[in-house]
């Protein structure tokens, strides 16, 4: 029954309830939960180990066969190698990430409508997801090295340099993750082969950041480029973490405390546009009716 | 906090959307004019593409209008996003949502974190509407176990979880059984009985379902609002005056339907077989006499003057417009004719 007008139900405030910190807090260890329960399928331990060991065992052996074509395997090329494969596993699954979520709720689980209307941002949700994705590829990372090992690829002696680990771990993988929401707010707006485009981004950086190979066998202005990427000098200083060398060449040449602070520019540099640019992307979504849309439909 | 002029639950004002498709630019919603009070149960009925599903997503804040401005409560939808989803939420039918991987409970408690009700308290909301749905037997099931009802019935649980202030349903009980979509209904009904305020817009296709539980009802086509009122109003609209259809033995020698026809009061009178279907009916059983009138009480004349030509009376009935008589005089054609989905009930 229709009743007086104004009689709104129980008066609750407004404001943030419990302040936007706490709330978009609590939405991104939600949604860390329901990474963990969906992206780790934990149910399928085949496809699983499919996925997680063999496909970078593979793809680590196929570079190491391509390398040793020239004949100049050095357990030197191999340590360099299997770091940069090791860490862009990580690269990899953060660049793809935020995108591969706001897809899935969008075309799969369809729930991103429900998600979107709640007081909770897709900002927070993205990262969390991002995150755990990233945790996940984290396990393929220390498969990938432990071949290292046994290829006998020298570690650092006494064990990896734990201060500068924990310096560059998390500084470059929040640059990733980063890049990762602006690839999110970019092609969630995107009706068709929005899947395709992060996987697309994350194959030249892999080109271009040193992962394989070092920066000089590109030609000199994407040198530039390379050099401008917080992920180049991620790897390079899990390199020096590691093993406890430098690279070769104009990598090998960047003092580590140099290094150290270019990653954390380009991580500032980079958390300071990219959630805008994330929100912009999805407020542009949300006027052209792409949020709820999903390619079947 | 209660000002002196009390905020409509939702009011819009010309709303428009244009889609840019291949084809060209499609117009969904074409200038929507709503106003509807805190408490009501508003219907909203139009046949695919009316632009129902459009109007529902720039209320819940999914969607952005081309022109126009709409507001719940009070809160602007484009403007004060945040506020406006504190205070309401949404189900819609059709959708296969939800994560498979998650059971009920866990995805219905992550849905309270993202509401922002800290753990505990959502915690004992999920458990409540778990028990109030009677799907306690389902809460630690995998969402790819369950059937269309239950999924059905989760998404609505989860939309009950932030206590919302209006609730968006657009065709909520699409593909439910008879006894599932009762069920949605009657915690519909429960939801807004709970606490005076509470607010509904149902989109449907289902006459039956509009005409059973909205306050008041929508009817549009081509996003344009055709109508709107209370379904008697509705009703009124397509057959102002009473209609009655009497059954007697037969009609008296002495008297025409051109006689009856003179009495005071009568507007028309026309023989109607058993089936509704206008016929001679000679030699019927029964001849029903649909008999309109300027007003109920004309009735009596009618009923004097057959029973003193000795006619013998056998039924009496009211009858009433459907709120299909309406749709289909508004819009042209039945709602069925432009749907393959049939009628549920
Ligand atoms: N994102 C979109 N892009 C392009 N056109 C759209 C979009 N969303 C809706 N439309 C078009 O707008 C019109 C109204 O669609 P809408 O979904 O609101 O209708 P509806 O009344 O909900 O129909 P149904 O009963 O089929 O659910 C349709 O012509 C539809 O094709
Ligand atoms: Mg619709």
């Amino acid at each position: 029954m229709p009743i007086s007008a104004g009689s709104a139900p129980e008066v609750r405030p407004f404001g943030p309830l419990r302040g936007g910190a706490a709330d978009a807090a609590r939405s991104l260890v939600a949604s860390a939960r329901l990474a963990w329960a969906i992206e780790g399928n934990w149910a399928q331990p085949v496809y699983l180990a499919a996925f997680l060991i063999v496909r970078p065992l593979a793809f680590l052996g196929l570079f190491l066969a391509v390398l040793s074509i020239g004949g100049s395997l050095d357990v030197a090329t191999i340590g360099f190698v299997v770091v940069g494969q090791a860490v862009f596993q990580i690269v990899s699954a953060a660049l793809e990430g935020p995108t591969h979520a706001l897809l899935d709720d969008r075309e799969r689980y369809r729930t991103i409508r429900y998600i979107f209307a709640t007081p909770s941002s897709l900002l927070p949700v993205s990262i969390g997801r991002s995150l755990v994705k990233a945790s996940i590829a984290g396990f393929s990372a220390l498969i990938v090295i432990g071949a290292g090992v046994l290829l006998g690829v020298p570690m650092r002696a006494g064990g990896p340099d734990l201060v500068l680990l924990v310096l560059v771990l998390p500084l470059g993988l929040l640059s990733v993750v980063g890049l990762g929401i602006v690839l999110g707010g970019i092609c969630v707006q995107l009706r068709n082969d929005a899947w395709s485009y992060p996987e697309a981004v994350s194959s030249t950086v892999f080109l271009l950041c040193g992962a394989i190979f070092p920066l000089e066998v590109l030609p000199g202005p994407v040198q530039g480029i390379s050099a401008a990427l917080p992920i180049t000098w991620w790897i390079e200083g899990l390199r020096r973490a590691l093993l406890g060398t430098t690279s070769p060449g104009i990598l090998g040449a960047m003092p580590t405390n140099e290094l150290l602070l270019i990653l954390a520019a380009g991580t500032a540099v980079i958390w300071l546009i990219s959630p805008r640019l994330f929100v912009a992307g999805i407020n542009r979504a949300r006027e052209k009716g792409q949020l709820d849309r999903n390619t079947a439909s | 906090m209660s000002g002196s002029t009390s905020p409509a639950a939702v009011q819009a004002t010309g709303i428009g959307r244009v889609f840019d498709a291949k084809g060209g630019p499609v117009t969904a919603l074409d200038g929507i004019d709503l106003r509807i009070e805190p408490g009501e149960l508003f219907g909203v009925l139009g046949p695919n593409g009316a632009g129902k599903s459009t109007l529902i997503k720039i209320l819940s804040t999914l969607l952005l209008p081309s022109t126009g401005s709409a507001s719940i409560f009070g809160l602007d939808v484009v403007t004060e996003t945040a506020r406006v989803r504190r205070i309401m939420n949404l189900v819609a039918g059709g959708d296969f949502s939800g994560y498979g991987l998650l059971t009920v409970r866990e995805q219905l408690a992550m849905f309270a974190q993202f509401y922002g009700l800290p753990y505990r308290e959502g915690m004992a909301k999920v458990d409540a509407q778990i028990a109030s749905f009677g799907i306690e037997e389902i809460r630690d099931r995998k969402i790819s176990a369950l059937s269309t009802g239950q999924r059905q019935k989760l998404n609505f649980a989860r939309s009950f979880l932030n206590d919302p202030w209006i609730l968006f349903l657009d065709e909520p009980t699409i593909g439910l059984d008879v006894s599932a979509a009762r069920d949605v209904r009657d915690r519909v009904r429960a939801f807004q009985a709970e606490q005076p305020g509470r607010t509904v817009l149902l989109t449907t296709h289902y006459m039956a379902e509009a005409d059973e539980m909205c306050d008041r009802i929508a009817i549009v086509d081509h996003g344009r609002i055709l109508a709107q009122g209370t379904p008697t109003e509705l009703k009124r609209m397509v057959q102002k005056d009473a209609l009655f259809v009497v059954g007697i033995d037969a009609l008296p020698a002495s008297m025409s339907l051109d006689s009856l026809r003179a009495l005071p009061g009568v507007i028309s009178v026309a023989a109607r077989d058993a089936d509704g279907s206008d016929a001679s009916g000679v030699g019927s059983p029964m001849r029903r006499l649909a008999i309109g009138l300027k007003e109920d009480g004309a009735l009596g004349g009618v009923i004097s003057t057959l029973a003193a030509g000795g006619a013998h009376l056998q039924e009496i009935s009211k009858s009433e417009p459907t709120l299909e008589e309406v749709f289909v005089q508004l819009v042209g054609r039945g709602i069925s004719e432009s749907d393959e989905v049939s009628d549920g009930e």
